[in-house]
């Protein structure tokens, strides 16, 4: 049982979209007639039941774990023919899928019994029990193809029993022959394998000799019903040439006859009785009932209402104000007064807190992100020779899953780090007096807003004194500095930096700490190294929980850079001088065949009020002074102010800016909880250079300004 | 690579064996506002004593967090008064308050005292000159009639408090209420 509910809730939304999938496939599987088994199909419920049979262990579901593995068993057989496809089995199959859907649910939530899983055994033990119809066939059949005895060798069990299935279904056998260059070979060889798939079944790829060194060869062994004609344009396109492989017409045609005979003798079977009554009548009725209350949806879905909230909530603000106004002229009673104002300013935090709770939809818990992560360290370590177990704690903290995903490649990074620089071999270990195996703990936890990651492992340490002496070596310092122990294990993470002795196959040189603190610090975080010399290394990602990532456009106004949201903008313009129609203060402009007032941004930002135009950079390239004056006045009439149209309340306004920059994708950090008290900035963003540009609230902003004026 | 992080002073080390006091109550450790009694003896307080437009500051050591060099701030609009701006301090948006009166963004060459917490709050200074071991009783604390003996400093600023340090007095800044500017 899984006590956690946001685990739970996660965990039965992923298995129902496998179940969905299982009891589809087995639906398709069983309509379809049973000598012609649909061996993709086959291929694709085996793969869902593995699934879910990995999903059942990760969440410490051992009994449905254990259920799935049977049931994977008895789908493997019937994958390599051990066992026939009857009309008896199919339904039996069905069953098994539903009781498998049933159990899920409920052992999740603990409300399953022994028995449950019990008769769920039986059935499934009664299948696999039953008479294997066809024994491994001799290999009479692969004789007829024209592979080498050494290809021969190479093929699986599986892949041998699709080409008995394939000869006795009567079908041709070819061998397409195939060499790509080395960095194309991923794209190309996906591509070809699609359109032969199409034309019939890929039973295995094998290396073939290239005639250039920088090429790789393939031979791709395909049963078709199809021609070697038809195949030819495919081929071809790629550049490869086809042969056929067996096997002789007249095997073929006898094939075909044993076929016909077989699905004749099979007429007389049909009547048979499912084995029904063997799941709980419980089951039967929760069938139609969903395994969990939650539904999925896609982030921008949830970022396009957060939008909409925000503007809620800004247009109410305005109109608080507005009822405030309101209150002083209307000369209500003390009463209506007190209505007015108090549901005036319900609904204001009532909108604040739909915001709020909308960024809380974008929360998931690291637990899918822990349980790779140790999966992948139990490989790293067997590709290094070494030996670790994995430890996990606070799988259940949450986190605004941007930031989940932005941490994965960081998070593989450190775990890399561990194993491959932290751990020490086995024989090291021992004789350090350590367990031969070493200890690797993931776990997270809540720090204030922030969310601290931390990967420790239980491995050398980390020298401090061979950092420093690598880093004045490297010219990163001079030595002289006074370093604290912390700031030195901090040269790790300048670019370029290494203590590693060695190049290995799993961690690279130089490059990584650099790019995890890169990574860390872009989503407003802080990479925090400890290490105890012969004794462990602890590496912590303090992150914040929530963020918020929107599209804006980047725009430059007296010397600063500064961010907008592009939602927030209607339309970019260049505007000469000429078009802007009356003086300082009162300026506006033509647009769509509306009088827009237009104000500089850096009078709305209170930087330097004197609304005088400046001609933009380019104008003003030759720099200040008298010169600059001069080139000014003479270029004025040409000169083309950047400006952008917004929206505030119900009316357009221009807004002129010295430079337009670009749009990005940017992370808008908070300013803390002091910027409530700072109107018209929404939060920050890092640019390049260590610069800041703020994010802005045009809406607030103009709003800011209007009632000052 | 940014340059910070090797110019970080170690502050922090002594602090784990202080009394913890909640800053909602009191920023400065109750022993020294002589409020209550305290169970735990407080022989010394670490200040950290930091310069900026000419005029010397303290703050308690066990409410900051670190100083770094500032980086390029850049100027907030309708932002309360002294808080001049923002910089990025390892990935983390700081907001810079400046004490100095002639405060001038974008132009400081200075230091940035991190505080503790979630306030996200730097202080810009001139000069950190380093920590002051002061005993309790070195403190006092500024009562109603006692402005003329404060320094000019204390009642401008968050300093509910102040002590002399080489012959000046030296305003002791109150954390809790530096947030609440």
């Amino acid at each position: 049982m899984i006590d956690d509910k946001a685990l739970l809730s996660e965990y039965l939304s992923e298995s129902e979209e496998l179940l969905d999938s299982l009891l589809t496939d087995l639906d398709t599987l069983a309509a379809r007639p049973a000598d012609l088994p649909d061996i993709n199909l086959i291929n694709r419920i085996f793969r869902t039941v593995h699934s879910l049979k990995g999903l059942s262990g990760m969440m410490g579901l051992p009994e449905v774990q254990s259920l799935t593995h049977e049931f994977e068993d008895i789908l493997d057989d019937l994958r390599l023919g051990h066992l026939a496809l009857t009309d008896e089995t199919k339904p039996v199959l069905q069953e098994a899928g539903a009781g498998i859907a049933a159990l899920v649910g409920g052992a999740a939530r603990g409300t399953t019994s022994d028995e449950d899983f019990e008769r769920m055994r039986a059935l499934l033990t009664g299948i696999a029990a039953r008479p294997k119809s066809k024994s491994k066939r001799d290999e009479s059949g692969l004789e007829a193809l024209s592979l080498s005895p050494k290809e021969r060798r190479l093929l699986t069990e599986y892949e041998e029993h699709r080409i008995n299935e394939n000869l006795d279904a009567g079908r041709s056998f070819y061998a397409v022959i195939v060499q790509f260059e080395v960095g194309k070979l991923d794209t190309q060889y996906r591509a070809l394998t699609a359109r032969l798939e199409s034309k019939g079944e890929l039973i295995t790829t094998l290396p073939e000799s290239a005639t250039k060194p920088e090429l790789v060869a393939f031979k791709l062994v395909l049963a078709t019903q199809f021609k070697e004609s038809d195949l030819k344009g495919v081929v071809e396109s790629f550049d490869g040439r086809i042969t056929r492989l067996g096997p002789s017409t007249w095997r073929r045609a006898g094939a075909a006859l044993i076929n016909v005979g077989r699905s004749k003798k099979k007429i007389g079977d049909k009547a048979h009785k499912t084995t029904s009554g063997v799941l709980p009548p419980a089951f039967a009725q929760e069938s139609l009932q969903p395994l969990s209350p939650s539904v999925r949806v896609e982030m921008a879905q949830i970022d396009n209402l957060s939008g909409l909230a925000h503007e809620l909530a800004i247009e109410m603000q305005r109109l608080t104000v507005m009822a405030d106004r309101f209150l002083m002229a209307a000369g209500l009673g003390a009463r209506d007064q007190f209505d007015l104002r108090f549901s005036a300013r319900r609904i204001e935090r009532e909108f604040l807190e739909l915001e709020e709770r909308l960024v809380e939809l974008r929360m998931v818990s690291l637990a899918q992100t822990f349980t790779r992560a140790a999966r992948l360290a139990g490989r790293l370590a067997r590709e290094l020779g070494k030996s670790v177990t994995v430890e996990i704690a606070g799988r259940e903290t949450q986190l605004d899953k941007a930031i989940v995903d932005r941490l994965a490649d960081a998070l593989y990074h450190l775990l890399r780090n561990a194993i491959d620089h932290g751990i020490e071999m086995p024989e090291a270990r021992r004789l350090a007096g350590k367990n031969a195996r070493g200890k690797i703990k993931i776990e997270a936890s809540l720090e204030g807003a922030r969310a601290v990651i931390a990967i420790l492992d239980d491995g050398h340490g980390i020298d401090a004194g061979g950092v420093l002496a690598r880093a004045i070596e490297a010219g990163l310092i001079t030595g002289d500095e006074a370093l604290t122990e912390e700031d030195t294990l901090r040269l790790l993470l300048r670019a370029g930096f290494s203590t590693a002795d060695h190049v290995s196959a799993v961690s690279g040189r130089g490059v990584g700490l650099d790019a995890v603190e890169r990574t860390v610090h872009e989503l407003g975080g802080e990479l925090r190294i400890t290490s105890e010399k012969g004794r462990w290394t602890r590496f912590e990602m303090a992150v914040p929980t929530t963020l918020v990532l929107i599209s804006a456009f980047i725009v430059r106004a007296s010397e600063w850079r500064y961010a907008i949201n592009v939602g927030q903008i209607v339309e970019l313009l260049y505007v000469s001088l000429d078009e802007v129609i009356g003086r300082e203060g009162k300026r506006s402009i033509q647009w769509r065949n509306q009088t827009l007032p237009l104000v500089e941004l850096k009078y709305l930002l209170g930087l330097g009020g004197a609304r005088v135009f400046r001609p933009p950079l380019r104008a003003r390239a030759a720099g200040y002074g008298n010169e600059g004056e001069a080139r000014q006045t003479a270029s004025r009439s040409m000169a083309r102010v950047p400006v952008f149209i917004t929206r505030a309340a119900d009316r357009h306004v221009a807004v002129a800016v010295e430079e337009f920059e670009a749009q990005r994708e940017i992370i808008v950090k908070s300013l803390g909880p002091l910027a409530r008290k700072i109107k018209g900035v929404v939060g920050a963003v890092d640019l390049e250079g260590g610069d800041v540009a703020l994010v802005l609230d045009l809406p607030s902003l103009l709003m800011l300004r209007s009632m000052r004026m | 690579m940014r340059p910070y992080g090797t110019g970080r002073l170690a502050l922090m080390s002594e602090k784990k064996d202080k009394p913890k006091v909640s800053p909602a109550v009191s920023p400065i450790p109750l022993a020294l506002t002589g409020l209550e009694p305290v169970d735990v003896t407080v022989d010394i307080v670490s200040v950290l004593l930091f310069e900026i437009g000419g005029e010397a500051f303290g703050i308690g050591v066990e409410h900051t967090e670190g100083v770094v060099d500032c980086p390029r701030i850049t100027p907030l609009p309708s932002a309360p008064d002294g808080m001049i701006g923002v910089a990025s301090v390892r990935g983390r948006m700081t907001l810079v308050m400046d004490f100095s009166l002639k405060a001038n963004p974008g132009e400081s060459k200075g230091r940035l005292i991190l505080l503790k917490g979630e306030s996200q709050l730097g202080l810009l200074a001139e000069r950190v000159a380093g920590l002051v071991a002061l005993e309790p009783e070195k403190i006092r604390k500024r009562k109603g009639n006692d402005k003329a003996a404060a320094p000019a400093g204390e009642e401008r600023w968050a300093a509910p408090a102040h002590f002399k340090h080489e012959g000046r007095l030296v305003p002791l800044l109150d954390v809790a209420r530096l947030a609440e500017i």
